[in-house]
């Protein structure tokens, strides 16, 4: 093996496995179903210490190492996309506390966030603001020692039950990023329904009409909200999407192999079929390669290597696009039932659909990576 | 010097421009945002020098110039460290 796991590595993907089957998984079709995250699958999740396990064991965090973290995330992502969405953002946000608040804001917020007791969002997006993030229309005016925000976020996993927020906002012309707590006077939510994937992920679009914020909640100086703050946290989310979509692959394989030996077609069993088999093999033949590549980013970002961040986003384009294929071939694989809510591999397509879109599109992939070929900056 | 000669060699192999040392480099449209995450990476990595929460602003790392500051004032901060700890264990 070209990665091979360390005992605490094994452990934890051990862990997480039995964890996700057990508590997770039997959930993942009623998530889909009522779009919603029930209170059980929350208190599992902040039983199992998994929300603050990527974050320091100072503030009661489990320190995961990058291998550890993703292959945790790749089993809850396996399990159900819309949890492991959760355990994203979460920790996207605890990161950027975690590296760049203040020790006030630090103690403040990461008890918290480690044990579960409270839950973070990821507040970027906008109404008309998509990858295009230094076009922000939300606006942060000084006024004294505090900000006015005004302005709305939309597509904001888990904004439906979030207790805090971190918005990023233009103050002046410049990034500012601010932790706004849910229950600040002029916060309100609005649930997005509907979404084609990912669906228990309660996304919400949130309303900030005059929330006067202290500066005390600021992240990070200002004018580096957008350069440093979001990209620390999305270069996170990026490590996270890559091994939930690799969690999704792996799904639809097991979902097609154990299909294709009980199901029989024309006489036989459909894994005697030959076109059925190239099914398998494509879908297996992602699943190594994308984790391989997750073991790729997961091991630079162990030693610091400051190529972890292009060779994070190779990761999650290449990932989520399998994803997507896999889940496709799964469905064609599964037949008409593949098209009920009958089989799993109807979630597994819609939430792949999702990966591509998330934390920067694969089409802003394109051009990054593009980019990172033409500096011939990426390992050889 | 010898901080600059690394910093220059990184920005070379990885802007692929020949650079002024006082360019911007986000100003000037030559990297993305996502840049800024490299360089931060890069310094703790290349200087063994940790890039503090008031460290981390954009300015420090826009340019070789401002980043060979950056990383200077923190080696000589280090330094300096390292004299006093190592004053006080003889002691």
């Amino acid at each position: 093996m070209a990665w091979p796991l360390n005992d605490r590595q094994r452990e934890a993907r051990k862990a997480a496995r039995r964890f996700a089957a057990e508590q997770i998984a039997p959930w993942a079709a009623h998530i889909d179903r009522c779009q919603t995250t029930p209170a059980e699958v929350l208190i599992a999740m902040r039983k199992s210490r998994y929300l603050g396990v990527a974050l320091p064991t100072q503030w009661g965090g489990g320190a995961a190492d990058p291998v550890s973290y993703g292959l945790i995330t790749e089993e809850i992502g396996k399990a159900c996309s819309s949890i492991r969405s959760l355990m994203t953002v979460h920790n996207m946000t605890g990161q950027a506390i975690a590296k760049l608040g203040t020790s006030t804001q630090q103690q403040e917020w990461l008890p918290d966030l480690c044990s579960g007791r409270k839950i973070a969002a990821f507040a970027l997006s906008e109404p008309n603001v998509g990858s295009a993030t230094s076009a922000i229309e939300t606006e942060a005016v000084e006024h004294e020692s505090s900000f006015v925000l005004r302005g709305t976020k939309k597509w904001i996993t888990y904004g439906q039950v979030a207790d805090v927020f971190l918005v990023f906002a233009l103050c002046n012309g410049q990034a500012v990023a601010l932790l706004v707590e849910r229950d600040r006077d002029g916060v309100s939510v609005e649930p997005l329904t509907e979404i084609v994937g990912t669906r228990g992920s309660m996304l919400a679009e949130v309303h900030l009409q005059s929330v006067s914020v202290p500066k005390t909640n600021q992240i990070g100086p200002v004018g580096s909200g957008l350069s440093l703050v979001s990209n620390i946290a999305l270069d996170h989310g990026r490590f996270s999407v890559a091994w939930g979509s690799t969690g999704i692959i792996h799904a639809c394989l097991d979902a097609c192999v154990a299909y294709v030996e009980q199901r029989q077609q024309g006489g036989k069993r459909l894994k005697e079929h030959q076109l059925i088999r190239r099914h398998v093999t494509d879908i297996l033949v992602s699943a190594t390669a994308s984790r391989e590549l997750c073991y790729r980013s997961a091991r630079l970002r162990e030693r610091g290597d400051p190529r972890a961040v292009m060779e994070t986003c190779l990761a999650k384009y290449y990932a989520s696009n399998e994803a997507l294929r896999a889940a496709t071939a799964a469905v064609h694989l599964h037949g008409a039932n593949g098209c009920s809510g009958d089989y799993s591999v109807s979630r597994y397509l819609r939430d792949s659909m999702v990966m591509g879109i998330i934390e920067g599109t694969n089409e802003i992939h394109q051009i990054t990576l593009g980019n990172y070929a033409l500096q011939r900056s990426y390992l050889d | 010097m010898w901080a600059k000669k690394r910093i220059k060699d990184y920005f070379s192999g990885t802007v692929a421009v020949t650079l002024a040392d006082d360019a911007d480099i986000f100003d000037l449209g030559l990297v993305d945002s996502l840049f800024a995450v490299q360089l931060v990476m890069f310094v703790e990595n290349e200087f063994s020098i940790v890039a503090e929460r008031e460290d981390l602003n954009i300015r420090n790392f826009c340019s070789i110039a401002a980043l060979t500051e950056f990383v200077e004032a923190k080696l000589a901060q280090r330094g300096r460290a390292g004299m006093v700890n190592g004053l006080a264990a003889e002691r």
